[in-house]
């Protein structure tokens, strides 16, 4: 039989051996004196490079604090102004949310309660690795997994048939340089619908939509956007002026349904 | 994926830093520094420099394969010693908490780990400055201004511990 009492007994004595506290002398920059203690938990990143809490006393109880590493980490091989921006600082800021996690300047930290230092270390702890874990997602797999969520949404609304997927439109000159996310059938005018995820996907579906508003006979359009707030506003209104319809986020999938559902119902 | 001939080959092809004069930069609570550089004409190479303003012995030094296609792999890294490093596939132990050489290997990658995942401790440096001449001499790069008013590294004086390289 199970001893769970042996067990625990067990996973505690050897999770506190793999655990090393040092003093750490305080910010090399700041040099104001504060002593911190420097624990290095049992966690390691992608790199194999171990994750340490800083901390410090606060008035309440501790500060735990990764001192910046994190975000240097990442930066080795990714500019963090590009890395942190669009949806990916949306990624961030809901890790650092559901982490308890706050971050200054870079630093991440964490305040806690002097009875609570044990969730504290496993919130830093596990916070840092999901935020080391952002360098996995590069700027072709964010722009991939929308056009996957795009295709799975539309897919689900339409019969197969009804949906064509990179579309060119016939009897347009140079159609395959201008070509359609995807061609809806309707009763009425054709539905021309493009995905936007970044400012160069606006301003190239800008210019593809006024090309075939020249060039081809008369058709709807609209435009799904990953997030409508990712895209600078001077190009959003260029292409607004282009588009006869947009869905600001492709997380609003009941507005991209009932839009849709209306003109295949005209 | 690359085998360990041709990341052998990699670092010790001669490398030539294009931009020299690059400017430090700070970001989220590091320095940071970073070099382009070639081989045979081509640029294919970045040399990173990192150190954080919070901890002397939190900097990194490092160099990163950029072909034209593919993705960009590290390739050396030499990490400061303010953190235990674990070679996963070796076991659970730490190397210890020191000063030590992240390298790029076929083994590592093919167990679908990230490249340079494995490391090893190193007493060639203590600090930033250092580490970036570790990281010249073994991927035998060249380019860098020589003479201490030339030094890029001069502005991270202020973090270098005593020099025991």
């Amino acid at each position: 039989m199970i001893d769970i009492d042996s067990i625990r007994n067990e996973i505690c004595k050897s999770f506190c051996q793999d655990i090393l506290i040092e003093p750490f002398s305080g910010n090399a920059r700041a040099d104001n004196g504060d002593v911190q203690l420097a624990v290095h938990l049992p966690l390691v990143g992608r790199d194999g490079d171990g994750i340490v809490a800083y901390l410090s006393q606060t008035v309440t109880g501790w500060r735990l604090s990764d001192n910046g590493m994190t975000l240097m980490r990442l930066s080795y091989e990714n500019d963090l102004g590009r890395l942190l921006s669009d949806a990916r600082e949306r990624l961030f800021r809901t890790v650092l949310s559901e982490s308890h996690l706050q971050q200054d300047n870079g630093e991440l930290f964490i305040e806690v309660p002097a009875a609570s230092l044990m969730r504290g270390l496993f919130l830093l702890g596990q916070g840092c690795i999901r935020v080391e874990d952002m360098g996995l997602w590069t700027r072709t797999k964010v722009e991939s997994a929308f056009n996957d969520d795009l295709r799975r949404a539309l897919h689900r609304l339409l019969p197969s048939d009804d949906c064509v997927e990179n579309f060119q439109v016939p009897n347009v000159p140079d159609a395959a340089t201008y070509p359609v996310d995807y061609f809806i059938k309707t009763p009425g005018k054709p539905l021309y619908l493009f995905g936007v995820h970044n400012k160069d996907r606006a301003r190239l579906v800008t210019i593809i939509l006024q090309y075939l508003t020249v060039h081809a006979p008369i058709f709807d359009s609209m435009v799904v956007y990953s997030e409508l707030n990712d895209v600078p506003e001077a190009d959003s209104r260029r292409l607004l002026a282009a588009a006869n319809d947009i869905v600001p986020s492709i997380n609003e999938t009941a507005i991209l349904e009932q839009k849709i559902r209306h003109r295949r119902a005209a | 994926m690359l085998t360990d001939n041709e990341i052998a080959d990699l670092l010790a092809a001669p490398k030539l830093v294009i931009n020299p004069r690059a400017r430090v930069k700070e970001q989220r609570g590091s320095l940071q520094l970073n070099y382009a550089a070639q081989r045979c004409g081509e640029t294919e190479f970045e040399v990173f420099v990192r150190q954080s303003l919070h901890d002397p012995q939190g900097f990194s030094c490092g160099l990163v394969y950029t072909p034209r296609l593919g993705e960009r792999i590290t390739l050396m890294r030499c990490n400061g010693g303010n953190h235990l490093h674990v070679n996963s596939l070796e076991g659970f132990e730490s190397i210890g908490k020191c000063c030590h050489i992240h390298i790029a290997t076929e083994r590592y990658m093919a167990a679908g780990r990230k490249p340079d995942h494995y490391a090893e401790p190193t007493q060639l440096y203590g600090e930033v400055r250092g580490a970036l001449r570790t990281l010249i001499e073994k991927c035998n790069i060249e380019g860098f201004p020589s003479g201490n008013k030339m030094d890029p590294l001069s502005f991270l004086s202020q973090f270098s511990e005593t020099n025991n390289d």
